[in-house]
């Protein structure tokens, strides 16, 4: 009996550990591809982190307080809603930030962020959505462009992950 | 008593007369030397484990993708496959460490895992499938490091929670309940119930500042571990449980004293919520109810740490007279009935509340060095005068048993 549940035990932690490759698959076959633009005014100081990954400011970054929506104080790291909607150009940029689950029309998608501060000088809020290091072998092409701001391509699974595939 | 103890104490009896050389013998041979080696081993298994640990978050990036996980997976197996053969054939304890060098693999691989494949994390739940793995280990070897190691994991995902998402997982906080409780109930060693009883108390702190309640709300968490520990019927269960509670509520309690003090001067900054009052008369009163009656008339003083001191005004003060009143009733308890341990935690309650005040009166109005010199020759005399006392009361008693 100790047995099987010796064997049982160390299958359960393989299927946990290939779970999260099978998953990184399954986000490039299924995955909706949406666009996103980087952050005009940080574009220059990329916060290197360590030399691997790339840490990328995003445009969605920072919400407006027109755009946000709640009104009671919201706590740091607290999850929020936030519901992007895309131009004619294809590229999402933020509609209005929320702590419901608000629903996506057409062109429209939903992402879950953590707050983490309110810029009273910028008059905006600060949500990080967890996609923000990059590897750096992806950004390398990007890195010549310093001019314009980066167009950085995600890919977001039904199941809620998503992954950056392409920055240029 | 340990051997070498009684060997020192032995020499002595056996030159008096009290025993003879034989006597000794054969009570020296009824206490076994504790087999040095499980310390080493527990060291390795410290070191290696955090060898794996910072290797895991370290640079270790580079590699490409899939073979990463793979490597991880075959380092895991390994590492069970031996630990299991060393278990069956040579020595469990080696064995064991191996499992639970494997574990660590497995918990810190999954993270690992996940963070290279940039995986979102919304919530701690990796912690639960480290942790339930952590259990059903235990079960397959039922080694009581396999079991702390799983606390540990269920803490610091609880931790983990709290800083990285400001919540309070509940899962993690059930599996504690459900899962860990019902070895902690069943085998009630003493080792368990002292990580238990700091895991709960440390996940529900969590809570009040995830959910940023006021500062007090530990008081009644605590104290439920405290009434836990009056109703439990396992004699080790009951003690571990209520030295916890009791060095947690003190700590505490230290710490209240410091905060309303700062917050003195600003009284609005201490909310004084109602429905604090009505949680805690509730805890209150289940607690000193069953103090009546179980007719503890001794530990009835260990209530009074337990009172909201914030809603009463100068309330600084009074919580450090509290620590003051509980350490003194336990040392005059504690000489009465020749109690050694209550002497000593009183000693060191008394220790700490006398620095607690000092600290709190002298700290801004002295010289610094002054104040540490000071401060330092004054616990040297306290410490000299209890233990005194307390060498009093070990000497009676060892003359009344000889």
């Amino acid at each position: 009996m100790k047995r099987l549940l010796f064997y049982g035990v160390i299958i359960i932690q393989f299927i946990c550990l290939c779970l999260i490759p099978i998953q990184d698959q399954l986000i490039s076959t299924f995955g909706e591809t949406i666009q996103l633009k980087q952050d005009n005014h940080v574009r220059l100081n990329h916060r290197y982190q360590g030399g691997e990954t790339i840490y990328i400011d995003f445009e969605i970054h920072t919400i407006s307080e027109e755009n946000w929506m709640p009104t009671e104080e919201v706590a740091h790291n607290e999850r929020i809603y936030v519901l992007l909607e895309a131009d004619g150009e294809g590229i999402y940029h933020v509609k209005h930030a929320s702590l419901t689950k608000p629903t996506a029309q057409a062109h429209q998608v939903v992402l879950k962020g953590k707050y983490r501060w309110h810029a009273e000088h910028e008059k905006a809020y600060y949500v990080e959505y967890g996609f923000e290091e990059v590897a750096t072998e992806k950004i390398e092409a990007a890195l010549n462009n310093q001019r314009e701001p980066w167009i950085i391509t995600i890919k977001m699974a039904p199941w809620g992950q998503q992954k950056v595939v392409e920055v240029n | 008593m340990n051997r070498t103890k009684l060997q020192r104490e032995g020499t002595k009896w056996v030159r008096d007369g009290v025993i003879t050389e034989a006597q000794l013998e054969t009570l020296l041979a009824r206490y076994t030397k504790k087999d040095p080696n499980g310390v080493i081993i527990l060291f390795a298994i410290l070191l290696t484990g955090l060898g794996i640990i910072t290797f895991m978050f370290s640079e270790w990036a580079q590699v490409a993708h899939l073979s990463r996980p793979l490597v991880l997976m075959m380092v895991m197996l390994l590492l069970y496959v031996c630990g299991d053969q060393l278990y069956r054939k040579r020595s469990s304890s080696l064995g064991v460490s191996f499992i639970i060098l494997g574990y660590i693999v497995f918990g810190t691989g999954l993270l690992h895992t996940m963070n290279i494949y940039n995986m979102t994390l919304l919530s701690a739940w990796p912690f639960i499938i480290w942790a339930i793995i952590g259990l059903l280990l235990y079960v397959v070897y039922d080694h009581k490091l396999i079991f702390m190691i799983g606390l540990i994991v269920v803490t610091v995902g609880q931790i983990y929670s709290g800083s990285s998402f400001s919540a309070f997982n509940w899962f993690i906080f059930l599996v504690l309940l459900f899962g860990f409780a019902h070895f902690v109930y069943h085998r009630s060693s003493l080792l368990f119930g002292y990580g238990f009883a700091a895991s709960f108390i440390i996940q529900l702190i969590v809570l009040a500042v995830a959910e940023s309640q006021a500062y007090y709300w530990p008081i009644v968490y605590i104290l439920a571990i405290y009434i836990i520990s009056d109703i439990i019927s396992h004699h080790a269960l009951k003690i571990a449980f209520k030295r916890t509670a009791l060095i947690a509520i003190i700590i505490f309690g230290v710490n209240q004293t410091f905060y309303l003090q700062t917050a003195f001067w600003d009284q609005d900054q201490v909310e004084r919520e109602l429905s604090f009052i009505i949680v805690w008369a509730l805890v209150f009163s289940i607690a000193a109810l069953i103090k009546r009656r179980k007719k503890q008339l001794t530990e009835w003083v260990d209530l009074i740490l337990f009172l909201p001191v914030a809603y009463v005004p100068f309330s600084y003060l009074l919580s450090n007279v509290i620590l003051f009143v509980f350490a003194i009733v336990l040392l005059f308890i504690g000489y009465k009935t020749e109690d050694n341990h209550k002497i000593q935690f009183g000693t060191v309650t008394f220790l700490l509340s006398t620095f607690t005040a000092y600290i709190q009166f002298a700290w801004d109005e002295m010289n610094k060095s002054l104040f540490f010199l000071i401060g330092g020759v004054l616990l040297f005399g306290l410490s000299f005068i209890l233990e005194k006392r307390r060498r009093a009361v070990v000497e009676g008693a060892k003359g009344d048993d000889v």
